[in-house]
């Protein structure tokens, strides 16, 4: 147990450390250069007539950012109350950045959870059924066709969704994440939910399908060939079950863990497909941020996102460990 | 050893080859093209012509028809290559010069270079790169090339760093290699002949899978306005689309949005060719697929 309390360890210190780097990074990019949000914020506020007094302190609720301070003492006092949960105020929609992001980040992880469930199961089903063919033409169609679809970002597949099949044809809602007016665990909400984010988990999930057939196929082919599948078909036993029971189970161990890593990944990717479909999210908010120069809230979605995608890949290292034994004193 | 399996025979591959082809294609609409497609300046437009289906007029000027303001969509597409295809090239460039050089570098010295480089890819493996390029480009804010190129490939370099460092550990102990050392080669006829010689595929497979996801985030970063719109590309043409054309809630508009994006496509499919050409080449267990 020693070894993997070290290990877990180190793999905590090195999260703690890419978050402190793209934290002061973003930081020093933004807050350090003469003419930055800060000062321009400071200066539209003095424009409208405000004393400069009232300025400065409007600016430290926002920014978290004292301009009478040093340039350290600054940064310090920024950090620190970062670490203590505050992430300062949105400029354009007047609230703590903390409750924006608070509010919009479920409809994220419903998202790319769906999504990525989605995917898996159609990948893992395709490349089942694909690797039981190898070699034939099934096989070969398969292939090109999950190559050809592995081209097509999930942007554009979004954005040619919406036109044909909610534009053009009514069949779902254009934008938005629900159109009901109760927000409530009841079948109407759930209901409603699943009916806006068709298209988006589609135009998200379809794009990863063809990795995970190619992991699946190919785990699947070098599994046929071992022993106790051999014994198994000697033993008569049913296609189906040697399928799902032998090979499927085995096969999807290398597979699964890059589904947690690719949790904490799509988090951050969701920004183009949240747009799109003016869906709530962390994606979408900080794409608003960013294009709205609206940088508190811009650092808080950024400091989420890659919180969270740390955290998941640490689970996902643990994870690999209870999954697969070999690698368990490995790293 | 000169056998059809040498790279120089890659062409023989069919997939391989139908990719190369399009990505030419590409190549040649965005240089050669140039001189025979009129610059799409706004003196072109015309908005009594906004969103016309394609057609025949003026071949092969209104093939693509036109956009919001009436320009000749194909006029914008082709004025509109160059730049991805130079950006992306760039970028590609950049993550396979830092990924194999500092790759090498950790597998070839080994010990305390490799201990401190092999954390620093860790590190660089763990971060969500796409949320980090998306605020670069919103506060760098540029349309040039190179600093473009440095933002997108600013953080993809570390796996292939990771990958190259594992072959480089595999390779250096490999008996031709000692044989070479004991021959008295020099250090640097061995690390490119017999070393990185035996990479070049997957070297090969990386920069077209890079060029491939280079274009996604370069458009996406045009298309959803976190650069700045004053040039042409095929990202900034869905951006117009979108924005100021309307372009997605008006049947209308079908064209100018759908023609861009299957331009696109083809050329990731041009791509990804080539790179499922270069694997089944050089794989001997996939060939038969």
């Amino acid at each position: 147990m020693k070894p993997f309390l070290w290990w877990l360890f180190k793999r905590v210190v090195l999260g703690v450390v890419t978050i402190f780097v793209v934290v002061s990074l973003t930081y020093i990019l933004l807050y350090i250069a003469p003419g930055n949000p800060v000062q321009l914020y400071i200066s539209s506020l003095l424009a409208k007539g405000y004393s400069r007094a009232y300025a400065v302190a409007k600016a430290r609720t926002v920014f978290l950012i004292n301009v009478n301070q040093s340039a350290p003492a600054a940064y310090v006092s920024y950090m620190s109350q970062l670490l203590h949960g505050d992430l300062g105020r949105s400029i354009y929609l007047h609230e703590p950045v903390a409750t924006l992001i608070a509010y919009e980040i479920p409809f994220t992880v419903f998202l790319v959870t769906a999504s990525l469930i989605f995917s898996y199961v159609v990948g893992v089903l395709i490349g089942l059924f694909s690797s039981k063919y190898s070699g034939g033409k099934i096989d070969s169609i398969i292939t090109v066709s999950s190559a050809a679809v592995n081209a097509v970002p999930s942007y554009l597949l979004a954005i040619i969704l919406l036109l044909f099949l909610a534009v053009y044809k009514n069949y779902f809602p254009v934008s938005g994440s629900y159109s009901v007016h109760q927000v409530a665990f009841n079948l109407t909400f759930i209901e409603n939910l699943l009916y806006h984010y068709t298209l988006p988990i589609l135009s998200f999930s379809i794009p990863m399908i063809p990795g995970w057939i190619l992991s699946i196929r190919s785990a699947a082919a070098s599994i046929a060939k071992e022993d106790f599948v051999n014994y198994a078909k000697l033993r008569g036993l049913r296609g189906r079950t040697i399928m799902f029971d032998y090979i499927g189970r085995l096969s999807v161990i290398p597979s699964f863990t890059r589904l947690m890593y690719s949790f904490g990944l799509l988090l951050g990717s969701a920004t183009f497909v949240e747009s799109i479909f003016g869906l709530y999210g962390v994606g979408s908010l900080y794409a608003t941020a960013l294009t709205g120069k609206d940088y508190p809230l811009a650092i808080g979605c950024l400091l989420v996102i890659v919180t969270v995608s740390v955290i998941g890949n640490i689970i996902a290292d643990i994870l690999y460990g209870v999954l697969d034994p070999r690698v368990r004193l490995g790293a | 050893m000169p056998s059809r399996d040498s790279l120089s025979n890659i062409f023989r591959n069919k997939i391989f080859f139908a990719g190369f082809l399009v990505f030419l294609v590409y190549v040649l609409m965005g240089t050669v093209g140039l001189l025979f497609v009129p610059y799409p300046s706004p003196k072109l437009a015309n908005p009594a012509d906004a969103f016309l289906p394609p057609s025949l007029k003026d071949f092969p000027l209104y093939i693509f028809g036109t956009d919001y303001e009436g320009l000749p969509l194909f006029d914008e597409i082709v004025w509109g290559t160059p730049f991805i295809l130079e950006v992306t090239t760039i970028a590609s460039l950049i993550t396979i010069g830092v990924g194999v050089s500092l790759g090498l570098l950790a597998g070839f010295l080994g010990k305390r270079v490799d201990m401190a480089l092999n954390a620093l890819f860790e590190m660089v493996l763990t971060i969500p790169g796409f949320p980090i390029t998306l605020i670069l480009a919103t506060i760098i804010h540029t349309s040039n090339p190179l600093i473009l190129g440095g933002i997108l490939s600013m953080f993809s370099w570390a796996g292939m760093a990771k990958a190259i460092r594992g072959f480089t550990y595999s390779l250096k102990n490999q008996g031709y290699v000692m044989m070479a050392q004991m021959l008295g080669f020099g250090n640097r006829k061995i690390l490119f002949g017999e070393i990185v010689y035996p990479m070049m595929s997957y070297i090969l497979v990386h920069l077209f899978q890079d060029m491939m996801f280079y274009v996604f985030g370069l458009v996406g970063l045009y298309a959803f306005g976190f650069l700045p719109l004053n040039n042409t590309n095929w990202g900034v043409i869905l951006n117009f689309a979108t924005s100021i054309g309307g372009a997605i809630y008006s049947p209308l508009g079908m064209y100018n949005l759908v023609i861009p994006i299957i331009v696109i496509i083809v050329y990731e499919i041009g791509l990804m060719m080539m790179s499922i050409g270069v694997q089944k080449f050089v794989d001997p267990r996939l060939r038969n697929f």
